[in-house]
């Protein structure tokens, strides 16, 4: 994802927080191009409302729980983000695992991650940072295998890997497949932890 | 610092698989039939929703929940319906999972439905990895989306079985692209169903709320025999 990552510590401030980090003044907020991902966190739990945004005018966001004091930021196109969710998921099968086996301390994780799950890998990482905090697995490192899309051409009668864009449509061909071999993956693979 | 690997061969949808697996067991049980539908805020999920329930209720028992990340306004609209109708406010995820749809269902006894309808988030992704034990997933695409966003979300037309195409009123005017369209869907799910209506003006609600009716009937048959 191109662009800054912005994580807010707090409600009240996030248009000072956001003008801080992209080094503008309030009254150069229009000036800001793009914003691809906004992390609000709330005090009781480390996410809250997570949105994408594509662009930064005068207004009111939706979602914002408080309005900031100067500007704020409008969506044009809000999408949750997807990778929170994921992040807390493998944050959880984790937190288990290490309670069966009496781990306290993980230092990496290794995932699995197919082309179709809808991850953005960046937005993973940042948000496996913002889901770790102040848990075992606080400041480790999120290893992520991508796994590109395979489908089966009934045609070709032949494993095939779709151009990015064109659906299940098979490359060589042109015919559209129902099959999906590999692309679907959101798995957890294994964990370091210390000896 | 000596480091050991720890294997968790996990899919990260096994807890949410197993829990829709039960799910699915109760409304096989009660024959209730279920169905999830997905797509984009603004498509015009609530309006088809509220038309449905609205046709349906006269001759069955049919009943929703909605999953709204923040606000109940969708729910209020659709409670005027008649229907009975929950809420699911999800906060800061982005989609229903089994256990949400578990838990809603505590203390109100769906079971005792024909048909139960389940609007999920606005969201083309995170929904789609989501099994909830519906019998039918929908994908709705209004027309003044882009004819190409099957291929943007593959995942959530692939996985649902019909694709309902809605606002056709405005199809026209917007200048949707009806061939475009049904090729971008068949490029993710070749031989998908869809259907085209306008859930405000009444056009093309015919095919679905036969669609409809047919699957409640014949899930209450199996569950009866």
């Amino acid at each position: 994802m191109q662009g800054h990552a912005i994580r807010f510590l707090h409600w009240r401030n996030t248009a000072t927080v956001t003008a801080t980090l992209l080094g503008a003044e309030p009254n150069e907020y229009s000036r800001i191009p793009r914003i691809n991902m906004i992390l609000c966190c709330s005090n009781s739990r480390n996410y809250g409302v997570v949105a994408r945004y594509s662009r930064v005018t005068r207004g009111r966001a939706p979602g914002l729980q408080s309005r900031p004091r100067e500007a704020t930021l409008v969506p044009t196109e809000v999408e949750p983000l997807h990778e929170i969710t994921v992040a807390l998921s493998l944050l959880e099968s984790i937190e288990s695992t290490a309670a069966e086996q009496g781990i306290e301390r993980v230092n990496a994780v290794h995932v699995r991650v197919g082309a179709l799950s809808g991850i953005v890998r960046d937005a993973l990482l940042f948000s496996w940072d913002v889901a770790t905090a102040r848990t075992i697995a606080e400041g480790s490192q999120l290893l992520v295998e991508e796994v590109p899309l395979v489908v089966f051409c009934e045609r070709c009668e032949a494993e095939r890997a779709p151009h990015s864009g064109t659906g299940l449509l098979c490359p060589a061909c042109g015919t559209p497949s129902a099959h999906i071999l590999r692309g679907r993956e959101m798995q957890l693979v294994s964990m370091e932890v210390p000896a | 610092m000596k480091m050991r690997v720890v294997e968790i061969a996990g899919n990260l949808m096994i807890k949410n698989d197993a829990l829709a697996a039960r799910l699915r067991g109760r409304f096989a049980e009660s024959g209730t039939f279920v169905v999830n539908m997905l797509s984009s805020p603004g498509s015009g999920k609530t309006t088809l929703l509220e038309q449905t329930l609205r046709r349906l209720s006269s001759t069955y028992r049919v009943g929703a929940l909605v999953g709204d990340q923040a606000t109940a306004n969708d729910s209020q609209r659709l409670a005027r319906s008649g229907a009975p109708v929950r809420q699911i406010t999800t906060g800061a995820e982005c989609r229903l999972d089994a256990e949400m749809i578990a838990k809603a269902l505590e203390g109100w006894d769906a079971t005792g439905l024909d048909a139960l309808f389940i609007e999920n988030v606005g969201n083309l992704i995170c929904p789609a990895e989501y099994d909830l034990g519906e019998d039918l997933r929908v994908a709705l695409l209004s027309v003044t989306e882009g004819e190409d966003k099957p291929l943007k979300y593959p995942l959530a037309f692939n996985s649902s079985r019909l694709a309902v195409i809605t606002k056709s009123d405005i199809a026209e005017a917007v200048g949707y692209d009806r061939a475009a369209a049904r090729r971008c869907i068949e490029q993710v799910n070749p031989g998908m169903a869809v259907l085209e209506l306008s859930a405000r003006t009444g056009d093309g609600m015919e095919a679905w709320m036969t669609l409809i009716a047919e699957r409640i009937r014949s899930k209450a048959f199996t569950a009866a025999g």
